[in-house]
């Protein structure tokens, strides 16, 4: 264990990384899910369909390739992203393409009464979604979408390859110069796992916060006197 | 957070601020006044003693210490170190993530055609590393190809698996490892009989290691010349830094530099880019 005490501050530092590109990735996540969740519901066709070529592109492809892509190809045509962006930008799009069809499936799951009932009180389609659709499918879009998380904070171990220096190339890199490799991958999995570990709690907060029981109903509120009052 | 977001988004605009012709991939190349300017990108491998970076971030090895050197004699600095891998070093350089490699990149015809190659700048030779007392007596690259139950593990990517496949060595009997220390535990793990790999590296990895043995270098493997790889558009940075090198290959310094990093300076003698860059790989 001398090598994982010796290059703790090393180490600290890659942690450091994975948590920044984890949190960064993640907002871009949840931002990528909604946009091509919801436009892939919509009448449309020029909004579906950009859509969905998206999400399959980004399903569809390997997360490696994307990577290195971002990193070694797009400057070949004059994009030249800061390693962090194209880091953020591939792991949030590829993560936002797959919780996208979270948002699509759980959304068209919900009861059709729920969209007539919006209708027969006049709401528009963007009211019936914001205040009535979305609302109610939050807590069944939550236990997916820590799965999603808990996938993206793993992946950032990918970002080893192209020199981002996380988590992962740090401790690679203090095994190569020590040799212990045991302990030092030892040192990873444990890190790893609490990490996960966290975000699991933390989505089980979350759906407490928005769970639909009784407990968590909004306390009445007294009506407004309609004609003045009494 | 928002402090962070804030230089991320500024660092991103930057970066897409140096490309005036949007879209185009060929910017042109960076003058020498530039680099004086801006100081320079390097690419190097974990590979002691010829490239490596320390725990403090300092970029060291006798590859870098010598492009340091030379470069110190052109007005340019070392800005920034970056470790990767073979494989990636050529793509990287062509995407401008780093403006030049000294990972005592072998010269050889295929990368020739990639890279501007240095002069030669260290001139060393290659061995496999293989558990103590050599069990498979594997002594030269000929065993490898005549005994097909052989297995040897390789950096991808590198010069030796090129050596190795020419002369005739299976796809399948190759291991790829990622990095220079899983060449040694693929061995160790059983998954190779041999690691072939350059002899100093090996020595290094394998010094406080007595389970392991460095074999000579074997007869049949041919001589490797190194050197540091450009840009194809960096020619004016080449020209300018071949005359300084050549010059400083003459000094005592250089001397001292690869007696440091346990390197042979008088191998280099006579040894040219053009003629490396005749080796077929």
């Amino acid at each position: 264990m001398g090598a994982v005490v010796e290059y703790a501050p090393l180490l600290l530092r890659g942690l450091g990384i994975t948590l920044l590109v984890t949190v960064l990735s993640s907002i871009l996540v949840v931002v990528v899910a909604f946009v091509t969740g919801l436009a892939r519901l919509s009448r449309h066709w020029f909004v579906h369909w950009p859509a969905t070529v998206i999400v399959e592109i980004f399903r569809g492809t390997s997360l490696v390739i994307q990577i290195f892509w971002f990193f070694y190809a797009l400057p070949l045509f004059g994009i030249n992203l800061v390693p962090l962006a194209a880091a953020v930008l591939t792991l949030g799009l590829n993560g936002g393409c797959y919780a996208g069809e979270i948002v699509r499936g759980v959304i068209k799951s919900r009861p059709k009464g729920q969209t007539e009932v919006a209708i027969a009180l006049g709401m528009g389609p963007w009211l019936r979604m914001r205040r009535v659709l979305i609302p109610q499918s939050i807590p069944a879009m939550l236990p997916p979408f820590g799965n999603v998380m808990i996938d993206l904070l793993k992946n950032t171990s990918l970002l080893s390859l192209v020199t981002i220096a996380d988590l992962t190339f740090r401790a690679q890199w203090a095994r190569s110069k020590t040799g212990e490799t045991v302990a030092i991958f030892l040192t990873l999995l444990v890190i790893y796992f609490a990490l996960s570990w966290l975000l699991g709690l933390f989505t089980k907060w979350l759906e407490r916060r928005f769970s639909l029981s009784r407990r968590s109903v909004a306390r009445p509120r007294r009506l407004q006197p309609v004609m003045g009052g009494e | 957070m928002a402090g962070l977001l804030l230089a991320w988004s500024a660092a991103a605009c930057a970066s897409s601020g140096t490309a005036p012709g949007a879209g185009s991939a060929d910017k042109g190349p960076k003058s020498i006044d530039t680099y004086r300017k801006e100081g320079i990108k390097v690419a190097v491998a974990d590979a002691p003693p010829y490239s490596q970076i320390l725990a403090d971030g300092k970029v060291t090895g006798a590859s870098p210490e010598i492009l340091r050197a030379v470069l110190k004699r052109l007005g340019i600095e070392i800005k920034d170190g970056v470790v990767t891998t073979y494989d990636a070093m050529i793509p990287g350089l062509a995407a401008q993530r780093w403006d030049v490699v000294a990972a005592g990149m072998v010269i050889k015809e295929s990368r020739c055609k990639q890279v501007l190659f240095s002069e030669p700048d260290i001139v060393s030779t290659m061995a496999f590393g293989v558990p103590a007392g050599n069990p498979r007596n594997i002594k030269s690259i000929a065993d490898g190809v005549a005994n097909k139950d052989l297995k040897i593990a390789v950096l991808p990517g590198t010069f030796e698996e090129g050596v190795l496949k020419k002369a005739g060595v299976t796809a399948g009997q190759l291991v790829t490892v990622n990095d220079p220390r899983s060449g040694l535990e693929a061995v160790k793990a059983k998954r190779a009989d041999a690691y072939f790999y350059t002899t100093l590296s090996l020595r290094q990895l394998v010094k406080d290691d007595k389970s392991f043995d460095v074999t000579e270098p074997p007869k049949d493997s041919p001589v490797t010349g190194a050197g540091v790889a450009f840009r194809t558009t960096d020619t004016e940075l080449l020209k300018a830094y071949n005359e300084e090198l050549n010059k400083f290959k003459a000094t005592t310094e250089y001397v001292e530099l690869m007696k440091k990093f346990g390197f042979d300076p008088e191998a280099v003698k006579g040894v040219t880019t053009a003629e490396m860059c005749k080796t077929a790989g």
